[in-house]
């Protein structure tokens, strides 16, 4: 087992990468939320 | 080692549950913190929307985030005075520090709070109308206007490109339950132009109001960091840029050449426009008298049921704005007899259904318009005083004078 193998394996560590990886994931998926949702071309004003 | 080899053991030293617990906390976290965002005032020293904060570029102000401003803006006492309508009333070409509803909040005095919520191209029910509504119940003394044009009418849950404002505040429970508009907008949605796009607004507007991503990210963009791209945004090192440094473009209408203000190549889509107004809504009789041509304004009877719910009728004001002399001198007399009817009759329409309404501009110059219908800031310093006017009578008029 090489040492970065090791290194991932001990628990601590293993949860902690879970959980950052985790957040992201879910920061994500909350600004996907917002950008999909938006109308694909903006308002183009010219005059009225 | 290879990628594939480095790749294997990343996923081996996932711990399935607490990855799946980071997802619901980090998404949670940002749902708590939009519904943070949706309390707290973003716009620091706000005077109006400007380009960086409107749909032109895709921002797309929340109903929470006006409120916020009216909260920050108004001092107890006040009586809470929401500017709403077009391009018109949000003072383009009017710079900021010249901006019309300055001189409403001056000629107002202390007793009113005066915020524009205007937006390029929106109409009477869009933007302010919806802010206006929301807050009913937290500032009841409120007087809420909009601009409209002879005959026209609206749609009750906002033109198409507005209309999230409306159905944002609609999922979030702060609107008026009004059987009448409920079937204006059923009626108007079983159009296809009105109807297209609605399920996607539906489905945004009904997440938002459990996930609060609108006010979050909006925050995010406004204060921290864009995340909002396009090609609107001015420079390509820029793009990060968090919107609140941009500042309002608004030019001054009086320090540009009279000749890009009034563009001669524009002169007859300007007087199609201009006729436009009255064109349709009058028919000589057999003595050369103007009569209203009934369908048309059956049509705007239509187009202004339920527009606002009864309660909220009376504290509405609507200003019909006049277009320009450098293009009403140019109307024939009869024309100008009948443009001049069309507004008067529009005023006592509104009237007639309920609404405070008066026209402006009779009696304007060229120089206070920055072109056929905008103000330059000398127009805005005119129309501030007449609806300043128009304004004290109606806070009599509805008792908001006695309970201060």
């Amino acid at each position: 087992m090489n040492p970065l193998e090791t290194f991932l394996k001990s628990a601590p560590v293993k949860h902690a990468f879970s959980l950052l990886v985790g957040l992201a994931v879910g920061v994500l998926f909350h600004y996907l939320l917002f950008r999909l949702t938006l109308p694909v071309q903006p308002f183009i004003y010219v005059a009225f | 080692m290879t990628a594939v080899e480095i790749f294997r053991q990343l996923r081996s030293a996932f711990a399935p549950k607490t990855l799946i617990c980071g997802v619901l906390i980090g998404f949670g976290a940002l749902c708590l913190l939009g519904r943070q965002a949706a309390r707290e005032n973003l716009h620091k020293h706000f005077i109006r929307f400007t380009q960086w904060t409107g749909p032109e570029t895709k921002y797309y102000p929340t109903v929470n985030e006006m409120m916020a401003i009216v909260r920050a803006k108004i001092k107890p006492g006040q009586i809470l005075v929401v500017v709403g309508g077009n391009s018109v009333l949000r003072g383009v070409g009017q710079p900021p520090e010249r901006v019309w509803t300055k001189y409403l909040q001056e000629n107002l005095g202390d007793g009113y709070c005066v915020v524009n919520f205007a937006f390029n191209g929106s109409g009477v029910t869009d933007g302010g109308a919806v802010a206006a509504e929301a807050l009913r119940r937290e500032f009841p003394r409120q007087i809420y206007m909009a601009n409209a044009a002879p005959t026209q009418g609206s749609v009750p849950d906002g033109s198409v490109v507005y209309r999230f404002m409306f159905w944002d505040a609609y999922h979030k429970g702060l609107l008026v339950d009004d059987p009448a508009r409920n079937a204006a907008i059923h009626e108007s949605h079983k159009l296809p132009y009105y109807a297209e796009g609605m399920n996607e607004l539906h489905a945004r507007e009904w997440l938002d109001h459990w996930f609060y991503f609108q006010d979050f990210w909006n925050d995010i963009t406004l204060v921290k960091f864009n995340t909002v791209w396009g090609f609107y945004v001015p420079g390509l090192t820029k793009f990060l840029q968090p919107r609140k440094r941009l500042p309002d473009p608004e030019p001054d209408f009086l320090a540009m050449p009279m000749s890009s203000r009034y563009v001669e190549a524009n002169l007859e889509a300007e007087m199609l426009n201009v006729r436009g107004c009255s064109v349709y809504a009058y028919n000589k009789d057999a003595e050369g008298k103007w009569q209203p041509y009934t369908p048309v304004w059956d049509q705007f009877f239509a187009a202004t049921k339920g527009l606002f719910p009864p309660e909220l009728k009376q504290r509405t004001l609507i200003l019909m704005s006049r277009n320009s002399p450098y293009y009403i001198r140019r109307l024939a007399p009869d024309e100008q007899e009948r443009n001049d009817l069309a507004y008067l009759d529009a005023v006592k329409n509104w009237q007639k259904i309920g609404y405070a309404s008066m026209d402006y501009g009779s009696d304007f110059t060229i120089d206070d318009y920055g072109d056929r219908t905008h103000l330059t800031w000398h127009g805005g310093v005119k129309l501030a005083k007449l609806v300043s006017v128009k304004v004290g009578a109606m806070s009599q008029e509805l008792g908001y004078l006695d309970k201060r």
